[in-house]
């Protein structure tokens, strides 16, 4: 029925910078997956990567979603908002900043508390997770030109001033 | 709530004026000496720079470079546009008079009449006996008559002394004094008015004022007076600083006449870290009494405002790959009579160690540890079953291995965990003081990724099937002696397929033998956007599961768990699904089930139809869940925005919420109205109605009661801030 | 300026004819008469003589050109005055200058222009630096004859206000 395994993710650049927030789960993960393949380098400096992801905003929200008849929360949406963008040392844009959010559903008992904290714990790890893994599909779809690369690869000569500057 | 505080530039773009710009004179008749006073006849126009002056005589003197203007004036300088019978204005220093006036300024196109304008230099303007509004064309829905009207345009701030506000030429509101920003920027202001009508406290006017004290913290108080209780005074201040934030919220109603007592809640959040490593939270929250929630829940607290009040504070240090963390819990109870909440243990205090490193040569390991004094005064433990009498110390260790595997097509993780746990108990229904327990866990978690192209919807996309097999091995170790302080039974889903454990916390680790299969389908757009999920998952007990939460309720022994079918993603850009089914093969039950749709073919047009089924299981009050949701937002008319929200419950066949808001946004002014009933507990519900004139551009964008809806109202997009 | 008044004045021309009775001398032809720092340029010139010495002017432009008309003034240190128009009359006794046609009066501090008056008359009157400018050639304002125009350049900082 015309299914294959799926051949490993060919990026097309070969270093990446991931500017995410410090202790940034999804991060982790995505860089977790991105080592696990080998896909790409991943570097400490900007200045070195070919391609930088950068997170925009990440933010989680809690909502009631639904109320028993006595008026109190029976569940709650937990959501997992983060906008990226992707774009080349030099700016120019790759993937256009985009949204994405995620929702899981948790049944809720105000005596179960503290179980419920726990749970909140893993269900926001595994959005993280999901996240991470769609980051990578969409960094897979990255079509980086030669002239990109090229304008990559040699950055010295625009950044320095041609004149030394006077004392 | 407004604009939350950010890093906004304060101060305003100072009106500058080039002083080398000459100055033309145009007229049908120039007379007169340069260097001193020239007289202009008919046709006369006098620009310079950002200043033009037309009208039908003028004298413009030198030497004072100041223009003098007769017969119908006008002027217009840096935006602001003045009409007169008569006028001066000196050209350097802006200042001048003008009589019988109109005026319409750049800053949110405020404009009026009045009997006689003074520009009194640097961007201030007094306008004396005149009227004030944003509204388009001569004939205002509203405007605000005062004797003196004194505009602050560098600061974008307007004082009226005396003012009196007319709303369709009908008297509303007259005060002694006013202030009102200029222009919408976060400025210090009286916040649109709300009034409102609730089955508990009658009649409610709430007048907010906001304070933009800087331009990273902000404090907003809001002065309501209930009819049948009397003022209640409500703030809410918010700060945000390079490494600290934080929110404080506090309703204060001293000596409530009905309930003759004084009432308040606080909420109360903070966060902060420093760049070595250090940081510190809390979050606390307490109410006056039990009743509270009945009482005084709207809109404005009810995402605070619940029955149990969680009040926690914590200290956090970052060293290397290691996180620290003490923290001290507590839980004030706001009991409900009807159906009592079981008060959940404090944490008094836990201290928490948690680090781990990846790929060290293949290799990723994580541990999580944690010591925990559980406690509950004895008053509070006598209220609970029986067997759940027990508080003392609880120290964890749970160390984790696992050497994944990822490849494009498959990924495989065999993993190594080890459940250390040693109770210190001092009270224990089954008097045991000291227990220990070590439990190994092994799981194998593998899956592979097929892809082909396919359509979907008439859109070409990539189509994966994933497969994937997840085992967990861990021995039985009888715990039904041991304490349940944090553990539960998590709610029914995919991320519980693949957890070791079928219980969350740490008080119960669950024996397994268990294999769990599952399949996702999922449709990639090109950009590798996922479109839609399709997945079921099962997980088989190869033997019977002896470990339970509590004693009493042992589930029938079942070698398979529920079934779960899951679909969410959109199925055309406008239309998106959000579906789960849990069934149970042996019991032949649906045990949860939730089917939602969302149509949001544009801005603020969405509709959410949802059905939400759970049956009780370990729930303690057996009151299942059968709702169904519509909710919705829609404009029904030019300017009409309808917003509206039904929960209905089908076993006790009534609503348990809806709200229904509405908006006329007319080009300078907006009216709201929201309509609410929900329940506050068994027996109570409150029922309220509000309503809200905003005048833009006299009052700041304040708190809108409809924005209240966000949280209930997936998707749903604020009318106006 | 007023020591003009006891200067020479010489007067080139491609031609003169003069009528001694009347005391009308008529200039024609690349007309330029100096007087002291008073410097006329025209197409044609017809000075006429009073008994007591002052001369009255009438000039002509040459076709497609203005004539022009630049004096120093007493109101200050190099402060000058250049005046164009079609016809200009120049009364050296009441000092007063009237330029008709496309008219334009410049004020110059040395060579930096102070104002520039432009209309289709302008009347300068020297001692009193009093200006007139007028839509139409007559001397009179009309309704809706278009606009005359003063452009005034700012001063230096007076210190006192």
């Amino acid at each position: 029925c015309g299914f294959h395994l799926r051949g490993n993710y060919d990026f097309t650049f070969s270093t990446l910078y991931i500017d995410f927030p410090q202790n940034s789960h999804t991060a982790r993960l995505l860089k977790r997956l991105i080592r696990g393949m080998d896909l790409t380098k991943i570097v400490n400096n900007p200045k070195e990567a070919e391609v930088i992801l950068s997170a925009i905003s990440e933010s989680t929200q809690k909502e009631v979603l639904s109320y028993n008849s006595q008026g109190r929360a029976r569940e709650y949406s937990l959501y997992y908002n983060l906008e990226f963008t992707a774009r080349t040392a030099q700016g120019k844009i790759l993937i256009e900043p985009t949204k994405i959010s995620l929702r899981r559903t948790m049944t809720y008992d105000d005596s179960q508390a503290l179980s419920k904290e726990n749970e909140e714990i893993m269900l926001y790890k595994d959005m993280q997770s999901d996240m991470a893994q769609q980051i990578l599909r969409r960094l897979a779809f990255i079509k980086l030109t030669e002239e990109d690369k090229h304008a990559a690869s040699a950055p010295a000569a625009e950044t320095e001033p041609a004149i030394p500057s006077t004392p | 709530a407004p604009t939350t505080p950010g890093k906004a530039k304060n101060t305003p773009p100072q009106h500058v004026e080039n002083p080398e710009a000459p100055t033309i004179l145009q007229a049908e008749q120039i007379t007169g000496r340069p260097a001193r006073d020239l007289y202009l006849d008919y046709e006369v126009e006098i620009e310079r720079d950002q200043t033009l002056i037309t009208g039908d005589h003028g004298i413009f003197r030198q030497e004072e470079n100041e223009a003098e203007i007769i017969g119908n004036v006008f002027i217009q300088r840096f935006g602001d546009q003045y009409t007169a019978d008569r006028g001066n204005l000196n050209l350097d220093t802006g200042e001048g008079s003008l009589t019988h006036p109109t005026y319409k300024l750049a800053a949110n196109k405020a404009r009026g009449t009045a009997n006689r304008i003074e520009l009194t230099g640097n961007d201030n303007t007094d306008i004396f006996k005149g009227t004030y509004s944003t509204c388009e064309g001569n004939d205002p829905d509203w405007y605000l008559k005062s004797s003196k009207l004194h505009l602050d345009n560098a600061r974008n701030v307007g004082y009226a002394t005396s003012p009196v506000l007319y709303f369709k030429d009908v008297p509303i509101l007259a005060s002694p004094a006013m202030t009102f920003p200029v222009t919408s920027e976060r400025k210090s202001g009286v916040l649109p008015p709300t009034m409102g009508m609730t089955s508990k406290n009658g009649l409610e006017v709430i007048v907010p004022y906001y304070f933009n004290l800087a331009p990273n913290y902000d404090l907003t108080i809001f002065p309501n007076l209930m009819a049948r209780r009397g003022l209640q005074l409500g703030a809410e201040a918010r700060y945000l600083g390079n490494n600290y934030s934080g929110t404080t919220y506090v309703e204060y109603l001293p000596n409530d006449r009905e309930a003759d007592r004084d009432r308040y809640f606080f909420s109360s959040r903070h966060q902060q870290a420093f760049n070595n490593g250090w940081s510190y939270y809390w979050n606390v929250k307490s109410a006056s009494d039990d009743n509270y929630p009945d009482d005084f829940s709207s809109p404005q607290n009810r995402s605070e405002l619940e029955r149990l009040l969680l009040r926690e504070g914590g200290i956090n240090k970052y060293f290397g790959i290691w996180k620290t963390t003490l923290r001290a819990t507590n839980y004030k109870v706001l009991q409900d009579v009807e159906s009592p909440i079981i008060r959940p243990f404090d944490r008094l205090p836990q201290l928490m160690i948690s680090g781990g490193q990846e790929d060290v040569n293949g290799i990723d390991w994580h541990l999580y540890s944690d010591l925990t004094r559980f406690w509950l005064s004895n008053s509070e433990l006598d209220k609970m079953p029986l067997q759940q009498q027990s508080r003392g110390n609880r120290f964890i260790m749970k160390p984790e291995i696992s050497y994944p595997i990822y490849r494009g097509g498959y990924f495989f993780t065999p993993k190594a965990i080890l459940n250390v746990a040693k109770y210190d108990l001092e009270e224990s229904p089954y008097d045991v003081t000291s227990l220990t327990r070590v439990l190994p866990t092994f799981s194998l978690d593998g899956g592979l990724i097929f892809e082909r192209d396919a359509s979907f919807f008439g859109e070409s996309m990539i189509q994966t099937l994933e497969p994937r097999l997840f085992y967990v091995y861990t021995p039985y170790k009888d715990q039904s002696e041991y304490p349940i302080f944090d553990s539960g039974e998590p709610s029914f889903g995919y991320a519980l397929l693949f957890t070791e454990n079928r219980f969350d916390g740490y008080d119960r680790i669950a024996d397994a033998n268990n294999l769990t299969a599952a399949v996702t389908t999922r449709f990639i757009e090109k950009d590798g956007a996922e479109r839609m999920r399709f997945t079921i998952g099962q997980r088989y007990y190869f033997s019977d599961q002896r470990v339970y939460l509590y004693n009493t309720n042992r589930d029938e022994s079942k070698n398979r768990s529920d079934l779960l079918l899951m679909a969410n993603g959109k199925i055309i850009p406008t239309v998106s699904i959000d579906t789960s089914l849990q069934y149970n093969q042996s019991t032949q039950k649906v045990y949860s089930a939730n089917f939602s749709t969302q149509w949001k073919p544009g801005r603020m047009k969405l509709l959410n139809a949802e059905y939400r089924y759970l049956r009780d299981t370990v729930d303690f009050y057996g009151n299942e869940l059968d709702q169904i949701n519509v909710s919705g937002q829609w404009p029904i008319a030019q300017r009409w925005y309808a917003v509206g929200q039904i929960s209905y419950s089908l076993p006790e066949n009534r609503t348990i919420e809806n709200i229904f808001g509405f908006e006329y946004n007319a080009d300078c002014w907006i009216f709201r109205l929201m309509a609410q009933r929900y329940a506050t507990s068994s027996i109570e519900s409150n029922t309220a109605f509000y309503f809200q004139l905003e005048l833009k551009g006299l009052s700041k964008l304040g708190t809108n009661p409809l924005n209240a809806l966000q949280r209930s109202i997936p998707g749903y997009e604020p009318l106006s801030p | 300026e007023r020591a003009d008044a006891n200067k020479p004045t010489n007067i080139e021309a491609d031609q003169m004819t003069s009528d001694d009775v009347k005391q009308i001398t008529t200039f024609t032809g690349n007309v330029v008469v100096t007087k002291g720092t008073l410097l006329i340029k025209a197409g044609k010139a017809v000075i006429v003589e009073d008994p007591e010495g002052y001369q009255f002017i009438t000039l002509y432009a040459a076709p497609g050109k203005l004539a022009s008309l630049r004096q120093k003034q007493d109101a200050g240190p190099d402060i000058w005055i250049e005046g164009y128009g079609e016809k200009i009359e120049y009364d050296n006794k009441k000092e007063v200058a009237k330029f008709f046609t496309r008219a334009r009066v410049k004020r110059l501090q040395g060579t930096k222009i102070t104002d520039d008056i432009t209309g289709e008359f302008i009347s300068y009157d020297g001692k009193t630096e009093y200006y007139s400018v007028y839509n139409t050639n007559e001397g009179v304002s009309k309704p809706g004859a278009g606009r005359v125009k003063a452009v005034i350049q700012p001063r230096e900082k007076k210190t006192t206000k």
